[in-house]
């Protein structure tokens, strides 16, 4: 099985050439079977892979070495233990289904080849990200799905306000990205060599707990995760990203490229236990940022911006587990959170796409008619969101975390039982204005059947995945935490009789967000306004507090550099040699006695002015005449060189 | 292994088609597209006869000429670029204003 | 295997070059330029001479195609109308195929059948020869690439007084 790991990124890779190289040739509607057939293929070899074993024995290859410098030797090589394993499934079958729902839901489209080619070159990217076994082939995803995200957000890119979102996006990444790559170079000063096991290894043996070094090194890797999971402080780009289309918000913005950054960390958990206080920080950053994005979420008006700030909300929830030291709950919280968040995405995009691209909430509900079937798959998503009790995988995942926090600090513990409140109210209040808004309930649209199919697996997913790990304390399976203990470490639970309290707080705070949902919509269509809406709809102020704070001073200083520059040192460098030269020739010309030379030089002007009537015959100016002259010249020296 | 002939052979016919573009065309680019041609013909002579003879010295020669190629291209540009912002120039026959007053009717030049 | 390779090679590099003389396109043109180029640097490689191989890749393939795609795009070009060839052409192509076969000639007389072996000579000794005995030429080099960037900036300037 292992000689075929190559195929998991290889089968996208290929699709993406073959769309690119030969899009031109292939009819628009086999495009979109052409670049589900490569989705498919990597989701099939990890169908494989699992029904092979791997979900035991950890498989291997290395294609072959990168570059050869000096007896550093990176190689393009793939690891697939049992993180890895979670994630290629998420993101391979997440992917597929999105792939299958572009197929009609971007059928009217006339750049589908562009879409497609991007859509499979990030699912290489995120597949090569996940299995990379160094942390250069690492980068080279992480910078491949970032390159996409880029250009999916700017998919549209003939409107200015959605290419500079795609800029946006990219820009903010970027510090992140920046951070992360300056992580990788101290790695490598380190230890010189960064494939992923030596790495642990290398750094077991010699750093110390809690030494500046270690802190350093993995607050920088924390840099990047922030950045490409868009948690405090560079989460304002996320928002803005849902300016591309609802399909790609799905795929990358809330199921997979998002949740990088949680892998990334999750994958060099050895690294940050040698620094507990980054830990800690990882921990606050999850708490404030699961605060934060549901509060933003409960003002906003536009539908795809709500799951937005939900997905930057739910993110903390995964940053909070991995502070907490609870590795696999993230990972499970980013599994279940992936299946119900994209399936929240894609029923608002079906809706908004019936509904001839309408992304108001209060103008959804108005308007009415909304397809039957995204309605329920939406309310499935957003119960799963909201944890409902029992019924939901969302509320297992997140009920775990919640236990785990609790044991790491009671006021983690509050910040994200606060947010789990908040969360039921936001997604119940957009469910409440949108689907029982004053329009008409029922619908004459159906949905195609490749839209019908994606939507139907998530919403079964989104229900019934939490059955795999049942809640501490709870008769049933425990598959999920058993399973990874070997690889990511087991968290530390509070106290039984604790744990018993703290589920039925769990179970209850959902229940009561949706309580205030009503409540809520209730009011808002009376015309009340929450305290601090624009506060809260603007993202708690970051866009105008960073446009003022660093995009305009840059922009001063690059304006002030671009003049200062320019005008002192090449303008006046150049003018202060031209200068020169003049006070030179002026000095010449003083010094050199023309007198005497002037007859001289008359006679050889008249000699030279008849030569020139000879000769001018021979200067037509024409470039290409002198050149076959110059070149005859050298035909005749070679010639009578041989001869 | 290939003998320094062949190599020579063909550095020269690549010599000798870039002399003919440079000769036979007329567009500025194709010109400077010519010239690097006839570049690249010399360095494949540089190339091969270190080769030949064993050591780095014709290599270094190549290096060498890539730097002044990159000089000569670098400016050679610009120049094709302010010709057409000036003149709106993209032949070569546009560029005549060297040949001497009396024979400007000589040549059909693009720009008369 | 090895011979058909660099015959194949410098066959394809010859082929693109003679392209320039009949394209009328110019990004044809240089696109044909471009498979001329990387042909030569794959010769290059197979003379055993990896890194000039790499650097005609970087410097011509890379950087310098760029720039004139980039002039292209800037100028706007569209294809010549009519040939072509300007009218006269035979006399230049001639005079070409003389010099070519001269220089064939000259070949054919010298004592220069080799049968050295594949050599390859790697950066290691290029570089220490770059920086040991021609370390002035480097200088200089270093010199003319600075002038070509002053009057880079000089001709691109805006505003002339």
């Amino acid at each position: 099985m292992s000689q075929w790991l190559w195929l998991i990124p290889g089968a996208p890779l290929l699709g993406a050439l073959i769309i690119a190289l030969l899009g031109g040739w292939i009819r628009r509607e086999l495009l979109a079977i052409l670049a589900s057939c490569a989705a498919a293929g990597a989701f099939l070899t990890v169908l494989m892979a699992w029904l092979n074993g791997a979900a035991y024995q950890p498989l291997q290859q290395t294609l072959y070495t990168w570059v050869a410098v000096g007896d550093w030797r990176p190689t393009i090589g793939f690891t697939l233990d049992r993180l890895a394993l979670v994630m290629v499934s998420v993101v391979s079958g997440v992917g597929l289904l999105v792939h299958l729902y572009s197929v009609d839901f971007m059928a009217e489209e006339t750049d589908q080849r562009r879409y497609y080619f991007f859509l499979n070159l990030f699912l290489a990217g995120m597949l090569i990200l996940v299995l990379a076994d160094n942390l250069v082939l690492l980068y080279l995803g992480w910078e491949l799905v970032g390159l996409c995200s880029f250009a999916l957000i700017g998919f549209w890119y003939r409107d200015p306000v959605r290419a500079a979102a795609g800029r946006k996006a990219f820009t903010v990444t970027r510090v992140g990205d920046t951070a992360l790559a300056i992580g990788i170079f101290l790695l490598f000063s380190q230890f010189h060599e960064l494939s992923l096991s030596v790495l642990f290894t290398a750094a077991t043996a010699q750093w110390e707990h809690g030494s500046t070094l270690a802190t350093l090194t993995a607050l920088l890797i924390l840099g990047g995760a922030v950045g490409k999971s868009a948690q405090l402080p560079l989460q304002v780009w996320l928002p803005d990203a849902m300016a591309g289309p609802s399909p790609v918000s799905a795929l990358i913005h809330a199921a997979t490229m998002v949740t990088a950054g949680v892998y990334l960390i999750a994958r060099t958990h050895p690294l940050f236990e040698f620094a507990p206080q980054v830990q800690w920080l990882v921990a606050a950053i999850g708490a404030l940022t699961i605060v934060y994005g549901a509060s933003a979420a409960l003002a906003q008006s536009d539908f795809k911006r709500v799951l937005a700030y939900s997905t930057i909300s739910q993110i903390g929830y995964m940053f909070l587990a991995l502070g907490c030291g609870a590795y696999a709950l993230a990972l499970f919280h980013l599994t279940t959170h992936a299946f119900f968040k994209a399936l929240l995405f894609l029923s608002a995009g079906a809706v908004i796409r019936a509904s001839g691209d309408e992304h108001d909430i209060h103008r959804l509900g108005k308007l009415g008619g909304h397809p039957t079937l995204a309605r329920w798959t939406f309310l499935i998503g957003a119960a799963s969101l909201a944890a409902l009790p029992v019924v939901t995988a969302g509320f297992y995942s997140k009920d775990a975390i919640l236990t785990a926090a609790w044991a790491a600090g009671p006021v983690l513990w509050a910040f994200a039982a606060f947010g789990a409140l908040l969360t039921g109210g936001y997604i119940f209040r957009t469910y409440l204005l949108v689907f029982h808004g004053t329009g008409p309930r029922t619908s004459a649209a159906s949905l195609p059947r490749s839209m019908v199919f994606p939507l139907l697996i998530l919403a079964v997913l989104s229900l019934v995945v939490g059955f795999i790990e049942l809640p501490e304390g709870w008769p049933g399976p425990h598959l999920w935490s058993a399973w990874l203990k070997d690889e990511l470490g087991l968290a530390a639970m509070p106290p039984a009789a604790v744990v018993h309290g703290l589920q039925i707080i769990g179970s209850l705070l959902p229940l009561a967000g949706i309580a205030l949902a009503f409540v809520l919509v209730r009011r808002e269509r009376a015309g009340y306004l929450l305290p601090l809406t624009t506060f809260l709809r603007s993202g708690w102020g970051f866009d105008a507090l960073y446009r003022v704070a660093l995009v305009r001073p840059y922009q001063v200083l690059a304006r002030g550099l671009g003049r200062v520059v320019e005008a002192l040192i090449i303008e006046g460098g150049l003018a202060g040699l031209a200068c020169g030269f003049w006070a030179l020739a002026q000095g010449c010309r003083r010094w050199v006695d023309l007198g005497i030379l002037e007859r001289g030089i008359t006679g050889l002007v008249a000699g030279l002015r008849f030569g020139h009537m000879r000769l001018s015959v021979t200067q037509n100016g024409l470039l290409s005449r002198y050149a076959l002259v110059v070149s005859t010249g050298s035909l005749v020296l070679l010639g009578y060189w041989l001869w | 292994m290939i003998p320094l002939t062949h190599s020579l052979v063909i550095a020269a016919l690549l010599f000798t088609l870039g002399l003919a573009v440079v000769l036979l065309r007329r567009e500025l680019l194709f010109v400077l597209m010519g010239l690097e041609v006839m570049f690249n013909g010399v360095a494949l002579t540089a190339v091969a006869a270190g080769q030949h003879w064993g050591n780095a010295d014709g290599q270094v020669l190549t290096i060498l000429l890539m730097a002044v190629t990159a000089a000569e291209l670098v400016v050679a540009l610009i120049l094709v670029w302010l010709a057409f912002q000036h003149f709106r120039a993209v032949r070569v026959e546009d560029l005549a204003r060297l040949r001497d007053a009396q024979f400007r009717d000589d040549v059909g030049g693009g720009a008369s | 295997m090895y011979d058909i390779i660099f015959y194949l090679t410098a066959a394809i590099a010859v082929i693109a070059a003679a392209a320039l003389l009949v394209l009328r396109h110019p990004v044809h043109a240089a696109l044909y330029l471009i498979v001329s180029l990387l042909a030569l640097a794959l010769l290059f490689f197979l003379l055993g001479a990896p890194l000039v191989a790499a650097l005609q890749v970087m410097l011509y393939a890379g950087a310098i195609m760029v720039l004139f795609l980039f002039l292209m795009m800037v100028m706007n070009l569209r294809p010549e109308r009519g040939r072509p060839l300007p009218a006269g052409w035979q006399g230049p192509a001639l005079l070409a195929l003389l010099l070519w076969l001269e220089i064939f000639v000259l070949l054919s007389r010298s004592p220069l059948e080799s049968a050295g072996s594949a050599m390859v000579i790697g950066p290691k000794a290029v570089g220490a020869a770059l920086f040991g005995p021609y370390l002035v030429v480097v200088e200089a080099a270093a010199v003319l690439l600075l002038a070509a960037l002053v009057a880079a900036l000089y001709l691109s300037r805006r505003g002339r007084p």
